[in-house]
């Protein structure tokens, strides 16, 4: 049996075991004893979505993630965070012969923390890095558009396999300051076809200003050495959300200098075929970088509006490109929300795409 | 309560007695009225709860908020404090949130759904009040809310009262 079957299998019966919720577990029956034994919180998340084009290409319907991540608080030096993820199944397409495509399995996140004492904190293992508030709480039922925007995760390492040293500045406020590095290559990672580029050595910090109910900011910073082209990456990336009774107001910019001074003539040969599908392999100096602006207006408990708009500007490309989206989500309770969007977008390919998306996303605990 | 409406009736007419003129008299009525009125429409009580020993001394909102928004997690003593959460439709729930934190159980939940990604655990759930005070009860560090005063009997002691 391979792996994609084991793991449809865990994550059925794990669906079939669990309470789709909000964010609670209920025990049932009021007059018997509490069952807080546990130290372990067990948590998952799925989204579903279909993309409509509107310029009469190919529908699409994927499985875009199924994900289950366990995390422990067992002592001052056990507490271990698994995230497995499936993502990049699709489930249908309007093109004859493009049919079901089984999706892919990894291990998003691995990690254990030692918490020194309270303001003090070591992680080892794979984790996702700092580098703006959407990188660290991506699932989608987190966040509020179906479409991420391209500043939050393309122009520097979205993951770090390696260690990361925390210190809390202050513990109400939120504020604290992180530094991070990965010495070797990525663990577990994303094929190419799904993630930009894969990474050698990245170093990096985060200094959150404040991480509180009603907003955060933090400044981060990053420099990664892109495995097998000899790109340098230095990324600068400032983020401020703002938490309002009716409104969330959300910014980012980023921008990143890519140099390869050296690129051409030290290639030792050893690059592969996915590398050399992608179009990032010894290109030139350059920049990647843009920002975004997204608002949400809660209109009722049920019904969410959002919309935003991205400008982003990448390397590779002849062009910058802008996007801006519409949307709406509705929820559903207990079982998950709702999101109808429109995209428009204009310029990089990467950007580009316009369309309507129809999604659907749960939390589950 | 009975003898604090006689009471206060007694002192309205007193006050009628000593006033002149008619407007005075039915202002007076009015507020006999009023005060009448008053107990059919008590203002409920939420009593923040914690295991009895937890705390020395009683909390405010903020330092209530700073526990169940999971930046403290740890009592004076060291001890880990264990924030209890009523279901997300209960009206205790909303009650509670709109009054510690001025926001809604969505925009609460929210916030605890992106805690719970980054790995840090949630507030428990209890089905009902009467299993919120159990599990206080029983279980050394927790915290919770309810809207009646526990028994003295109970391992409990009461934190604070908020008038909603």
């Amino acid at each position: 049996m391979n792996a994609f079957l084991k793991f449809s299998i865990l994550c059925i019966s794990f669906l079939s075991l669990t309470t789709l919720a909000e964010e609670e577990n209920i025990n049932s029956t009021p007059t018997t004893p509490p069952n807080y034994e546990s130290n372990w919180d067990v948590s998952g998340y799925v989204k579903i979505f279909a993309d409509i084009p509107t310029n009469n290409t190919k529908s699409t319907l994927y499985l875009d993630d199924l994900s289950v991540y366990v995390s422990g608080n067992i002592n001052q030096w056990f507490n271990p965070f698994v995230e497995a993820e499936y993502f990049g199944n699709k489930l249908w397409s309007s093109q004859k012969g493009e049919g079901f495509k089984k999706g892919k399995f990894i291990f998003e996140r691995l990690y254990n923390d030692f918490n020194l004492n309270t303001h003090d904190r070591i992680r080892v293992g794979k984790f996702l890095a700092p580098v703006g508030y959407w990188n660290l709480i991506h699932a989608a039922p987190l966040v509020w558009t179906v479409h991420r925007p391209l500043t939050s995760t393309y122009s520097y390492s979205n993951y770090i396999s390696g260690l990361e040293y925390g210190h809390s500045l202050n513990l109400i406020e939120g504020s604290r300051i992180d530094f991070y590095a990965q010495l070797s290559n990525d663990l577990n990672p994303k094929p190419l076809s799904d993630h930009p580029r894969r990474y050698s050595k990245v170093i990096g910090a985060s200094w959150t200003l404040s991480d509180q109910l009603d907003t955060r900011s933090s400044l981060d910073f990053q420099y990664a050495k892109v495995k097998t082209t000899q790109n340098n990456r230095l990324t600068v990336s400032f983020q401020k959300i703002w938490y309002m009774q009716t409104w969330d107001i959300d910014t980012q910019v980023i921008y990143t200098k890519i140099t390869n001074t050296s690129a051409e003539d030290n290639f030792d040969g050893t690059i592969d075929n996915e590398t050399l599908a992608n179009e990032e392999v010894l290109r030139e100096n350059g920049w990647d970088g843009g920002g975004y602006l997204q608002a949400r207006y809660r209109f009722s408990p049920q019904w969410n509006f959002y919309g935003r708009g991205e400008y982003f500007h990448l390397a590779i490309e002849q062009q910058s490109g802008q996007s801006y989206i519409l949307g709406a989500r509705y929820r559903l309770g207990k079982w998950g929300n709702i999101n109808l969007e429109f995209k428009q977008g204009n310029g990089a390919k990467q950007i580009s795409d316009s369309g309507f998306s129809l999604s659907y996303n749960a939390m589950f605990r | 309560m009975v003898q604090n409406r006689y009471l206060i009736v007694d002192l309205a007419f007193l006050t009628m007695r000593c006033l002149g003129d008619i407007m005075n008299k039915i202002i007076a009525l009015l507020s006999v009225f009023l005060l009448l009125l008053a107990p059919l429409t008590r203002a409920e009580t939420l009593y923040i709860i914690a295991h009895k020993g937890v705390f020395s001394t009683q909390k405010d909102k903020k330092e209530i908020a700073d526990f169940y928004l999971l930046k403290l997690k740890i009592n004076a003593d060291g001890q880990n404090v264990i924030p209890i959460n009523l279901p997300f439709n209960h009206p205790l729930r909303s009650k509670f949130s709109l009054s510690i934190f001025n926001r809604s159980p969505e925009a609460l939940s929210e916030y605890w759904d992106r805690m719970s990604f980054r790995g840090v655990k949630p507030p428990v759930i209890q089905s009902s009040e009467q299993a919120v005070m159990l599990f206080v009860s029983r279980v050394n560090g927790a915290i919770g809310y309810v809207s009646k005063k526990p028994s003295e009997k109970l391992n409990i002691d009461v934190l604070g009262e908020i008038i909603l």
